[in-house]
């Protein structure tokens, strides 16, 4: 589903992702790990479409998309999760899905039906699948965090994505709430057969997840398995050990 | 050939003031991140504290001359420390919109005591000793005192750079630039830092204003004139460099120099057109970086169509405005035309402050292509009203378009300023064409027989446009399209990330505010039966922020309220005082400082129901 070759970008000098190849398959859970300054946002946002790699191509779905925008890449069917959960705070949490899933029917140029009777059902649904029905009518600016990261979840699947990626779906929230929250996104990521790619940093979270691992150190790939396999791996015990101990 | 390289060297001379300005403005920017209007202000009291400080000083001496230009540029510091200390430091953490807001209050205040102590007329300055004459360059003539300007922006260049790079103070300026919270956390004392750049930065305007004694005459339109440049200088050479904004004023200076030479009404346009053309290429400015996010996060309400309790008002207050005319008296009626022109008008201000989050200080510019384009349609074609006032939201609607194009990309400050600008533009444009709009003297006898402004036929023909204009607005705001518009308002990235196409949803939205303020404008224009430069002019905009502030930005209801509250007000203060300006400025800071959410804003906090 996604197919990186050999991304490169420079920031002033230091390759913070050097020569990164990737592939996730359709139906597939996999999370990239790293320790700290390893590279992992910058080859994110790469994937993203938030920056323009030096070097290398990108394939989603069999089209070439490097140095797509970030709303092109919505088009064509990629959701993503933002690090620090971005809602749009002015508006109740309905309103949050009825935007979004307006904005994926192409609908926003609409003058003059109102959006208030657009979109309910499917927007309801979503919430419901992110267990998030009983604040539909509140502002998204008064929720409680875990609460924006599922409604940040929702947004991101409202366009059915075939590529989810998510950037440290869990940060910020309660060691609790990790797992629910990471429970909802995998099952409803398999029902639909949607190709996963999620940062993270609370290991738990990622072994118990993730069907495969990536290990970023200095912006290469130094390890690729089962998370059984990575956990037992030298090179990344090292990695972990020698910068972040 | 020997024109063009005096001309190049005129370019030059106008390069050094609008550098010393520009560069206070930007390091004031840097720092406190507060784009200050006043600072036009600081130079026009530069050159006129200069006029009456030479005049208390020996004459025909140069030394005295030049301590009589440092004296006026202090003391324009003095000021400038005290404003800092009174006004802005309670402003700091407040929404952008009201810091620049509030600076303009002071705008206001210092135009209406310039005249009230200097009186209207233009003033000549004493020109200095010693450089009165001219030396011949090429064979032609050239003023030495122009070679002196020359070499006094490098110089304060080389001052400035030598103080940022080589002290502590400097340090500091940068390291507040680069990221305030950080400077903070390290204990650095903000208040004296804040004060001691805003005393450098006012100082340096005051110097500036001081030094054009000998070029032009002092009048109390220099803050506004010289506050659009600068404001193009700043953002062309980058917000927050001073390096930037020398080659900024180096390169608008010669634009200004050549405009003049080649098509003199065109020098303006010139100068937005390679504004322009260098944001498209670097965003930022020539020497600027992208600003950090230092905003602490705006309280943002949730948006509401109305409850039943305020569709019972409405009721009530439309069978008022229908029965008005009973009450029989002229000016309660013509005072009601106008009122449900700046409903209409507010309301397409809001429609970009709110939902799209672009603060634009310049409609009234959009406001007075609607007139104008009614006033010209009527005296060369003697339209009908009905092609008035289709012409009206149409050629409107167009030049917002044009602006949104260019414009709707940046955020912020930059688009306060730039708008302001383009506003500034337009307004010379009618004040200095005068084959076309008959400058200062407007366009007389806009009128369309039986539709006379103040009769009742046309009382009920606006008020018929302008609320049916303003629920239309209402109606596309909590369409999709609003909704797509706050989206990209709230979380940029996010909408970005759904595919919401923001930029050219924000575009949409400056042509569809320029088309309702434009017809605001036509209706205008009827009413009063002429068109003048003030209709366009930077004042005329202020009005219609403070118009939607009164009321509220996060409310639908905010600018019907605010604009029934400033034409009430307005009527009073005028027939009250001449001091009209320095009133609405400090109603302004009252606002500024004990209302930040609107009046109707902070009503409905009260009351939850809005």
């Amino acid at each position: 589903m996604l197919e990186a070759t050999d991304l490169v970008k420079t920031f002033g000098g230091v390759r913070a992702v050097d020569g990164v190849s990737l592939r996730v398959m359709a139906g597939e859970v996999v999370a990239l790990i790293g320790p700290n300054g390893a590279g992992k946002t910058t080859l994110f946002n790469l994937l993203t479409g938030q920056l323009m790699p030096d070097r290398g191509r990108l394939a989603i779905a069999g089209v070439d998309t490097t140095g797509w925008s970030p709303r092109r890449l919505a088009r064509h069917r990629v959701g993503r999760g933002f690090q620090i959960a971005q809602a749009f705070a002015s508006m109740t949490v309905r309103e949050n899905l009825q935007t979004a899933l307006v904005a994926r029917d192409r609908g926003l140029w609409r003058l003059w039906r109102r959006l208030a009777s657009t979109a309910v059902a499917d927007a309801d649904s979503l919430l419901a699948a992110v267990e998030l029905a009983d604040q539909a009518d509140r502002p998204a600016g008064d929720l409680a965090y875990g609460d924006l990261k599922r409604l940040e979840l929702a947004l991101a699947l409202s366009n059915r994505p075939r590529l989810l990626l998510l950037d440290e779906p869990t940060a910020g929230t309660a060691p609790a709430e990790r797992r629910t929250l990471m429970t909802v996104a995998v099952t409803l990521a398999r029902r639909d057969h949607v190709a996963v790619l999620f940062t993270e940093h609370d290991m738990d979270v990622v072994f118990a997840f993730a069907d495969r691992v990536l290990v970023l150190d200095a912006g290469k790939l130094i390890a690729e398995g089962s998370p059984a396999s990575v956990r037992a791996n030298p090179a990344v015990r090292r990695a972990y050990l020698g910068s972040e101990a | 050939m020997e024109a063009l390289i005096i001309q190049a060297l005129t370019g030059l001379a106008s390069a050094s003031s609008l550098f010393l300005v520009a560069s206070g403005l930007s390091l004031i920017f840097g720092v406190t991140r507060i784009v200050n209007f006043a600072h036009g202000s600081f130079y026009m009291l530069g050159a006129y504290l200069a006029v009456s400080l030479l005049a208390l000083l020996p004459r025909g001496d140069p030394m005295w001359w030049w301590l009589g230009v440092l004296g006026a540029a202090l003391a324009v510091g003095v000021i400038g420390t005290v404003l800092e200390m009174v006004l802005l430091r309670r402003i700091y953490r407040a929404p952008e919109l009201f810091q620049l807001l509030a600076t303009f209050g002071v705008v206001l205040i210092v135009q209406d005591l310039v005249l009230l102590i200097w009186g209207p007329q233009d003033i000549l300055g004493p020109r200095a000793p010693g450089l009165r004459f001219s030396i011949e360059i090429l064979g032609q003539p050239f003023p030495v005192y122009d070679l002196v300007l020359i070499t006094i922006g490098p110089v304060v260049l080389a001052g400035l750079w030598a103080l940022v790079r080589h002290t502590r103070f400097g340090m500091l300026v940068r390291a507040a630039t680069h990221d305030r919270e950080t400077v903070a956390a390290l204990g650095v004392d903000q208040r004296l830092l804040f004060t001691a750049v805003f005393a450098l930065g006012s100082t340096l305007a005051g110097l500036g204003g001081a030094l054009q004694l000998p070029r032009e005459a002092v009048t109390s339109h220099m803050d506004l004139a010289i506050i659009a440049e600068v404001f193009v200088v700043v953002v062309v050479g980058g917000l927050g460099s001073v390096p930037g904004a020398y080659l900024a004023a180096l390169l608008i200076g010669q634009v200004h120099a050549f405009g003049i030479l080649v098509l003199p009404e065109i020098t303006l346009v010139l100068i937005f057109l390679v504004m322009a053309a260098v944001l498209v290429v670097r965003p930022h400015g020539l020497l600027g970086r992208p600003l950090a996010h230092a905003r602490g996060g705006e309280a943002v309400a949730v948006l509401r169509a109305a409850g039943p309790r305020v569709r019972q008002i409405a009721w009530v207050a439309l069978t008022a405005a229908i029965l008005l005319p009973l009450a029989g008296s002229q000016h309660v009626v013509t005072l009601a035309t106008e009122a449900a022109v700046f409903i209409l008008f507010a309301a397409s201000l809001h429609l970009l402050l709110g939902p799209a989050g672009l603060v634009s200080f310049g409609h009234a510019g959009l406001f007075g292509v609607g007139a104008y384009a009614v006033a010209l349609a009527v005296k060369h074609w003697a339209a009908p009203m009905a092609v008035g006032l289709a012409l009206a939201p149409f050629a409107a609607g167009l030049a917002g378009a044009a602006f949104g194009v260019m414009c709707a990309h940046l955020s912020g400050v930059y688009l306060a300023m730039l708008s302001l600008a383009f506003a500034q533009i337009l307004w010379s444009a009618a004040f200095q064409w005068v084959a076309l709009t008959g400058g200062d003297n407007g366009i007389l006898g806009v009128r369309a027989a039986g539709w006379e402004g103040g009769g009742l036929a046309f009382y009920y023909l606006t008020l018929t446009l302008c609320l049916g204009g303003m629920l239309v607005l209402r109606r596309a705001i909590l369409a999709p399209w609003g909704y797509g518009l706050r989206a990209g308002r709230d979380a940029p990235l996010r909408a970005a990330a759904l595919g919401i196409p923001v930029v050219r949803l924000q575009w949409a939205a400056f042509a569809i505010a320029g088309a309702a303020a434009g017809m605001a404008g036509g209706l205008f224009a009827y009413a009063k039966g002429s068109v003048f430069p003030t209709y366009l002019a930077i004042p005329k905009s202020v009005d219609g922020l403070l118009m939607v502030l009164l009321g509220g930005i996060h409310t639908l209801s905010g600018p019907l309220v605010g604009a029934l509250v400033f034409v009430g007000l307005e009527d009073v203060l005028t027939r009250a005082t001449d001091l009209w300006r320095m009133a609405l400025g400090l109603i302004i800071l009252g606002v500024v400082l004990v209302f930040p959410q609107g009046v109707v804003g902070a009503v409905s906090r009260r009351t939850r129901d809005a």
